[in-house]
């Protein structure tokens, strides 16, 4: 019983590991981006919404530090929100720039954390008890490490 | 240090782990004074909750002492006792601003795990899988928080441990299922799941000036207790047919309000559990929906449905006709402890909300297998074990 239900827990967490590992093996495939982002968009645009108006978005017209380090590949669109949103954060690789949704998804995600509350979160390093180097451990790592690049952004 | 880790389904191991450090300026340093296990630490064990890793230290609802301060933060000094909210939020995104604190941007270092699952990704939360976030719980002497001007609250001295550490978790919890369901003076509100979560709900039903409240459940102890502790009314669903019992209490109508505190293991008390039994074991749904269906077969036409029971992903045959046909609200929420704490630890002051009687068992982080055992099998009376390391 013990051995069949450890392995429906597999089972249920690899396939969410699956899900994740799919969809990104799905993005990073070549040829399938249709834009110069290789994005979902046709058009490889990305972007967040972030709480801030645009002056504060780039002060001094610098954006911040994970942004601006793509910045010269990048076309970086702003928006207002609507309501009470903030400033939509529109960005995508300039055509002949090599694409890289994971960087660009990392690099919209801190910016907004950064402009929002003036860090990046972080759980690592974590205190734990023994990890044991199994397949299934070590797939999980690599999909946590490269969780902030994933997604559906 | 020492602390409870997740080692695999059904078992946990007190281990020595490191110390945890302050990772930004906005963080603080706790040492646990207690860490209580939730329902939801539960679906962990069981393994219905993917991305867990062992090792995995376990524990989100708890209260400390402050032992380090970063830089940044401006609420807390060395020395305070403080209770945390079981979710990470920044306090400034949107969401944060909106009091939705559970669904921080900013919470989750690992968004995309959830993204992939759920479509978007909710706050972080401690101890609970590297889907919520990666971070260590509380089950241990000491434990980091993240956010802590926006997620660690001052306890007022004269509120006890024993009933302070719930307004971590299952006090706003409920809270949060009666706020959002949408609770009005003078209505009838039923609840399904008798442990923490559900009594917690009913008791703020009460409060926000329920007529008549009852509670589902079929452990005599539990019932007991919502009688004694919360002051609502009960059901054995074990010894009477819910649904018809509801109807006849509210004059043929159905309650206004249902809450399903009960989650993704709902004990098969009627055909359909049996059926959702077998399909979760097949993994052929993620969760056993058995109580939110009774909630929404019973809850008046044009009432409110509200689920505060975890669910992972997806689960079978949800009567959507009666959801539409009824025209009911229908929504859940992790909860958003943020809100409503300050407000919950003064009411815990004044006696409105009394809770260390869920605390039925105070025990050494040593004891943790025994602790969740009985907890997970409802033996021995308990609600939850509450460790003190
Ligand atoms: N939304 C949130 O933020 C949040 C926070 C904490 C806990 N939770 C979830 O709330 C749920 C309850 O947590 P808890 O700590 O009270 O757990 P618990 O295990 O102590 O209590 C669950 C209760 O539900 C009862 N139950 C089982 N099947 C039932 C059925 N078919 N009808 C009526 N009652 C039934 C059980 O007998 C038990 O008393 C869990 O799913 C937990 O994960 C959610
Ligand atoms: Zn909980
Ligand atoms: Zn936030």
């Amino acid at each position: 019983m013990a051995t069949k239900r450890t392995m429906g827990m597999s089972v249920a967490a690899a396939g969410a590991a699956a899900v994740v590992a799919v969809r990104v093996a799905r993005r990073g495939r070549p040829g399938t981006g249709h834009g110069p982002g290789a994005g979902r968009d046709p058009d490889g645009w990305k972007a967040v919404t972030v709480l801030a108006d645009a002056e504060a978005l780039r002060p001094g017209g610098r954006y911040p530090e994970p942004l601006a380090a793509l910045a010269d590949r990048l076309e970086i669109a702003l928006r207002p929100a609507g309501r009470d949103r903030g400033t939509e954060v529109h960005a995508r690789f300039r055509p002949g720039e090599h694409p890289d949704p994971e960087a660009l998804r990392v690099a919209l995600r801190d910016t907004k954390s950064l402009v929002e509350t003036g860090i990046v979160q972080r759980a690592d390093p974590v205190p734990h008890g023994v990890r044991k180097p199994t397949p299934f451990g070590i797939g999980q790592d690599a999909i946590e490490s490269r969780s902030k690049g994933m997604g559906l952004l | 240090m020492k602390a409870i880790c997740w080692t695999g389904i059904d078992r946990v191991s007190v281990e020595t782990v490191d110390d945890p450090a302050i990772l930004n300026d906005q963080d603080v340093i706790l040492k646990v004074r207690l860490s209580a296990a939730c329902g939801s630490d539960l679906h962990l064990l069981d393994g219905y909750i993917p991305t867990m890793r062992a090792g995995d230290v376990l524990g989100h609802e708890f209260i400390g002492e402050v032992v380090e301060v970063g830089a940044a933060v401006t609420k807390h000094k060395v020395g305070d006792r403080v209770v945390v909210g079981s979710f990470i939020a920044c306090g400034r995104c949107w969401y944060c601003r909106t009091g939705q604190y559970s669904l921080c941007d900013n919470g989750n270092p690992n968004p995309g795990i959830p993204e992939a699952l759920w479509g978007q990704s909710p706050g972080g939360c401690f101890g609970y899988s590297h889907a919520l976030g990666g971070y260590a719980g509380s089950h241990a002497e000491y434990v980091r928080v993240p956010f802590a001007d926006v997620g660690a609250f001052t306890v007022p001295d004269d509120v006890s441990d024993e009933r302070a550490v719930f307004a971590s978790d299952a006090v706003p919890t409920g809270w949060t299922g009666a706020d959002l369901g949408g609770v009005q003076p003078g209505d009838v509100v039923a609840v399904w799941g008798a442990g923490a979560v559900g009594q917690m709900a009913a008791r703020a039903a009460i409060l926000m000036g329920a007529e008549r409240v009852v509670v589902i459940d079929r452990f005599e102890d539990r019932l007991g207790q919502v009688v004694t502790h919360v002051g609502a009314e009960t059901i054995d669903y074990s010894t009477s047919e819910v649904i018809p019992t509801l109807k006849e209490m509210t004059g043929g109508r159905g309650p206004d309000v249902c809450i399903e505190a009960v989650g993704m293991e709902a004990h098969r008390n009627r055909v359909d559990g049996v059926y959702d039994y077998v399909k979760q074991q097949l993994r052929m749904q993620t969760g056993r929906p058995t109580a939110v269906r009774e909630a929404i077969e019973a809850c008046r036409k044009g009432g409110s449905v509200f689920v505060l029971g975890v669910f992972g992903g997806v689960v079978d045959k949800f009567p959507l006709g009666a959801l539409m046909n009824k025209g009911l609200r229908f929504s859940g929420a992790q909860q958003h402890g943020q809100r409503y704490i300050p407000m919950l630890l003064e009411r815990m002051q004044r006696g409105e909300i009394v809770s260390e009687h869920l605390a039925t068992h105070v025990l050494p982080l040593d004891e943790a297998s025994h602790g969740y055992e009985i907890f997970k099998h409802k033996r021995d009376g308990c609600v939850r074990p509450v460790f003190r390391p």
